[in-house]
């Protein structure tokens, strides 16, 4: 290589030229430079082609898991609504209104207990129709689950109860004012109560834990202050009651029956 | 897919809408991990990199300012995190082992073309630094201006990384066989 080839103005001019940042006049010097000098033109050409080599290489697809491992991180750090009215619970309420209907239903059967049985009159069930939107519910379902699953690893286990051969799991946790207790129940046939007598909390929606139904895992009864499960296959239904006043030793009463056989318990709402 | 502009996502997700995240997942999440591959040289260590930067992101969504454009912010937090860990993987090894040649698996070099992956290799024998100047130049057509804004160094700096790489990159592609840069 001759002393062209090492001419730090020479290679500023090329790398300049390369980036798109040369004057006019500076492209102008570098032109003649390199047609005056047969190793001027090489090292520009060498230049160009590595920058046309680099421009070429072959972008490689991430790997095919990596958006639900990203989207898995950041539930787990989902961020608190800035805004009440934005949050969850009026998330609820706009997609509840938009995906369910109601109609009358009947009577709590008995064994039911007795906290469900002073509201009978005005129960209410939720159902899917064909105006729903899974999209929103689907989003809220997810969002219950993250909570419940922070609970249960923040404060160990659920309440759990057992009843015959059946037993389930209630899950309670407060969220944006709302407080919603999830119920899980491995067992078909079993019938899980929830009830309230604090008349700052208010029987809102229930939900279905996979689908954002309620139908298709359990038939449900609810009111303002009871809501009863009767499970028809394994699954796991969110009771949602609405917040409407300072929750002081507030409890919710669970309770399930199996076989003929009724455990309660109550869980404090804090 | 949405037409929500990034800032608009960003607004949702401050609202609590955490799942409006994946729609900037969806548009970024090629970019940053072709970034952070052709940084740290690994498909596993990119792949891990950019789901740091999204959580790391998100977990400072609130820092954002939405006058400026997302994904530069977000390309920053790329970039920081890849040299992070290459300067966290030097260290390390030089604790541990001896420097080692990377050495690429199946899955990866059936990947890419037989040229992309000699570029890619001679890529991986500069310097951190210098590579760092090569991709955000070449790959992402950044100015030096934008450069030196994402690197925090002053843009005679990023010109100096920048001509030395090419300069030490220009032997190594021809060792490779490149014929770009071959003489005629």
């Amino acid at each position: 290589m001759s002393s062209e080839s090492n001419n730090p103005r020479l290679d500023e001019l090329i790398q300049r030229e390369i980036d798109g940042v040369n004057s006019a006049a500076e492209s102008e010097a570098l032109m003649k430079l390199i047609e005056n000098s047969p190793d001027a033109r090489a090292r520009f050409s060498e230049m160009v082609g590595l920058a046309e080599s680099i421009r070429e290489i072959d972008s490689v697809d991430p790997p095919a898991e990596l958006k639900e491992s990203i989207m898995a991180a950041i539930a787990r750090r989902a961020l608190p609504a800035t805004k009440k009215s934005e949050g969850l619970w009026s998330r609820i309420a706009s997609a509840v209104s938009r995906s369910f209907t109601t109609r009358p239903s009947y009577a709590f059967a008995a064994g039911v207990s007795l906290a469900a049985l002073l509201f009978v009159v005005a129960i209410s069930v939720l159902e899917p129709d064909h105006q729903s939107d899974p999209r929103q519910i689907n989003k809220i379902v997810g969002t219950l689950l993250m909570r419940a699953a922070e609970q249960k690893e923040s404060s160990g286990d659920a309440t759990r109860l057992s009843a015959g051969k059946g037993s389930a799991e209630f899950t309670t946790f407060r969220e944006d004012g709302a407080v919603v207790c999830l119920v899980s129940s491995q067992t078909a046939g079993c019938e899980a109560t929830v009830t309230t007598a604090d008349h700052n909390l208010r029987m809102k929606a229930v939900v279905n834990g996979d689908s954002g139904k309620s139908s298709g895992i359990a038939e449900v009864d609810w009111q303002a202050g009871a809501a009863r499960v009767r499970f028809t296959a394994p699954g796991s239904i969110y009771v949602i009651l609405e917040v409407n006043g300072a929750l002081s030793e507030s409890k919710l009463k669970v309770s399930l029956t199996c076989n003929g056989m009724t455990e309660t318990k109550e869980i404090a709402v804090e | 897919m949405s037409t929500l502009s990034d800032a608009k996502i960003v607004e949702q997700c401050l609202r609590g809408d955490w799942q409006e995240f994946a729609v900037l997942v969806d548009r970024y999440e090629r970019t940053l991990f072709n970034a952070a591959y052709r940084i740290v040289g690994s498909r596993d260590e990119a792949a891990d990199i950019t789901q740091q930067t999204f959580v790391k992101a998100y977990e400072n969504l609130r820092n954002f300012n939405p006058e400026f454009k997302f994904f530069s912010w977000i390309y920053r937090i790329v970039m920081n995190e890849a040299l992070t860990h290459i300067s966290r993987a030097k260290r390390l090894r030089e604790v541990e082992l001896p420097d080692q040649p990377e050495v690429k698996n199946p899955e990866e070099l059936l990947q890419e073309s037989e040229n992309s992956a000699k570029i890619h290799s001679a890529l991986q024998q500069l310097p951190a630094e210098q590579r760092t100047a090569i991709i955000l130049r070449h790959f992402h057509d950044l100015s030096y201006r934008e450069m030196a804004d994402i690197l925090r160094i002053p843009e005679k700096t990023v010109k100096s990384r920048l001509y030395s790489a090419r300069q030490q990159l220009v032997p190594l592609l021809k060792k490779a066989g490149i014929a770009s840069v071959q003489h005629e």
